[in-house]
């Protein structure tokens, strides 16, 4: 996330020490303060951004680091006319206020020329201690000790704010509200760019692009999702009520201009015309679990059809691959994605049986990332980003195909046979055995 | 495959104006068809082959049938 964050605010980072899976503290050096602002502006995963004066594995090591960081650069924020405080915060362990005064008093060695202000200072330090992951084994001493000048905090409140549980239209599989805004930061979302999901559902994806100043449609295979009839998914809701629809998700927000539009349509049938262009494709598939996947078939295949609304219902049959939506999926992107546009979408996986190279290709696409969330043993689910970078061909359409390389994941039916299938069950057994 | 395209209202031109991005009024139309306009019941026509699509409730049913 930080990393596509920061190219939208036009610049890279470089990383001092690599990020420590199992540390929330991470160093790295960003080219402006400004720049940090940008990138606190929009991220979720992040929760505060300091400039970081000094660190160490000891008080020792810390104090030592402090002195060395150059005087002229600690200058601006000590002065006499100034006002500040020192705040202490301790990663996985509680320190009495007694505690926490000696730390700070330590640091009189600081030339500290302003005035202390509790509630409303200009400046604000502080001294972070990592007492490690373990909140049963929790160390005398911390592992890690830090000291900065903080500068912003990131968007962690729009989790809450934008919670599932408090919207008015939601479907069995909304995405959360952390992992939705993480997909347009991903997509690299700004204001007045076009967002597109072609299987929007109720949605929730296009909320957060939506926040972010981006101007959102999506379209659906299913009628009702997209009318907002048929039967609720919350619970102790029977039907819909009348304000259940992509539109007025986003005006319960306060989001309401930025609607385009909400299509029914089948996704692997596309019904633009040439030239259309999305900035970016942010989307959840189905992964045939909870939503059965289908595409547009014969009259004559009967259809799960919801008791309201009878007209205008296509019937659907039920065999669509899973590794054909993904194709059509990278398809449609690769054609109507602007130059350097992104793709934003979950894969489903059947961990045993996971190797990169499944992963589905275009030749106009490169992968930027891939990023899992695990289910359960088994299963998970990744968060692929691509992007746009070659033009799309008409001649390129399908002959790729030949080339092994860029043949699309398979089996993704057998990702729901597996899920459903006996030796999930028989997995899940064991380990519940084990505990015993 | 289909194509989407909306008829304008008579008040806009076929096609926009060379310098189209500099003329403040020709903006101010297009906006407001594009942006403050919604049709709620009509119908959307392919250009090319004919094909009439049904909106209701705002949304377009871009549906097609296996035979098409």
């Amino acid at each position: 996330e930080i990393t596509s964050l920061l190219s939208l605010c036009g610049g890279q980072f470089s990383s001092e020490q690599e990020i420590r899976v199992n540390s929330p503290f991470w160093i790295l050096s960003i080219p402006s303060e400004e720049m940090a602002r940008g990138l606190m502006k929009r991220t979720v995963c992040a929760k505060s951004i300091f400039e970081l004066w000094g660190h160490g594995r000891s008080v020792g090591e810390l104090y030592a680091s402090l002195k060395t960081y150059p005087m002229d650069k600690m200058l601006p924020y000590l002065q006499s006319d100034s006002t500040y405080k020192v705040h202490i915060h301790t990663f996985n362990k509680t320190l009495t206020q007694a505690q926490k005064i000696k730390k700070i008093d330590a640091l009189e060695f600081l030339p500290f020329k302003g005035k202390v202000n509790l509630k409303n200072p200009e400046h604000i330090f502080w001294i972070l201690e990592d007492y490690g992951m373990d909140p049963n084994n929790v160390p005398e001493e911390p592992f890690h000790l830090y000291f900065g000048r903080w500068i912003a905090d990131g968007q962690r409140e729009l989790i809450e704010s934008y919670s599932v549980k408090k919207r008015h239209f939601i479907g069995n599989t909304s995405m959360d509200a952390c992992l939705s805004f993480i997909m347009a930061n991903h997509g690299r979302v700004k204001p007045n760019d076009v967002v597109y999901d072609p299987f929007v559902g109720t949605g929730g994806l296009l909320i957060s692009s939506a926040h972010f100043g981006a101007y959102v449609c999506g379209a659906d295979i299913d009628y009702n999702t997209i009318h907002g009839l048929g039967k609720a998914s919350r619970k102790n809701q029977k039907w819909r009520g009348p304000d259940e629809n992509i539109r007025a998700n986003l005006r319960q927000y306060g989001l309401e201009k930025y609607y385009l539009d909400a299509l029914v349509s089948d996704s692997s049938r596309p019904i633009w015309r040439k030239g259309m262009l999305f900035d970016a494709i942010i989307t959840d598939p189905p992964y045939g679990i909870r939503e059965a996947t289908c595409r547009t078939g014969s009259q004559k295949e009967t259809v799960k059809t919801a008791e309201r609304s009878t007209e205008n219902h296509i019937f659907v049959s039920s065999s669509y691959h899973l590794s054909d939506i993904f194709f059509d999926l990278l398809k449609f992107a690769a054609e109507y994605l602007v130059m350097g546009g992104r793709l934003v979408y979950w894969l489903p996986i059947y961990r045993p049986e996971y190797t990169e190279e499944i992963i589905p290709r275009h030749p106009c696409l490169k992968l930027i990332s891939n990023c899992e969330q695990m289910l359960s043993s088994h299963t998970s689910r990744r968060l692929i980003t691509m992007e746009k970078v070659k033009e799309f061909k008409d001649q390129d359409q399908n002959s790729y195909l030949l080339d092994g390389q860029y043949t699309p994941y398979r089996g993704h039916n057998s990702f729901r046979e597996k899920y459903f299938s006996g030796v999930t069950k028989r997995i899940a057994k064991e380990e519940k055995d084990n505990h015993k | 495959p289909p194509k989407k395209k909306l008829g304008h209202p008579s008040e806009l031109p076929p096609e926009p104006a060379p310098d189209y991005e500099g003329d403040e009024s020709f903006l101010r139309r297009v906006h407001h068809v594009l942006l403050e306009v919604e049709v709620l019941e009509g119908v959307l026509q392919c250009p090319d082959s004919g094909r009439r699509f049904p909106i209701s409730r705002g949304i377009p049913n871009m549906l097609l049938s296996e035979e098409e």
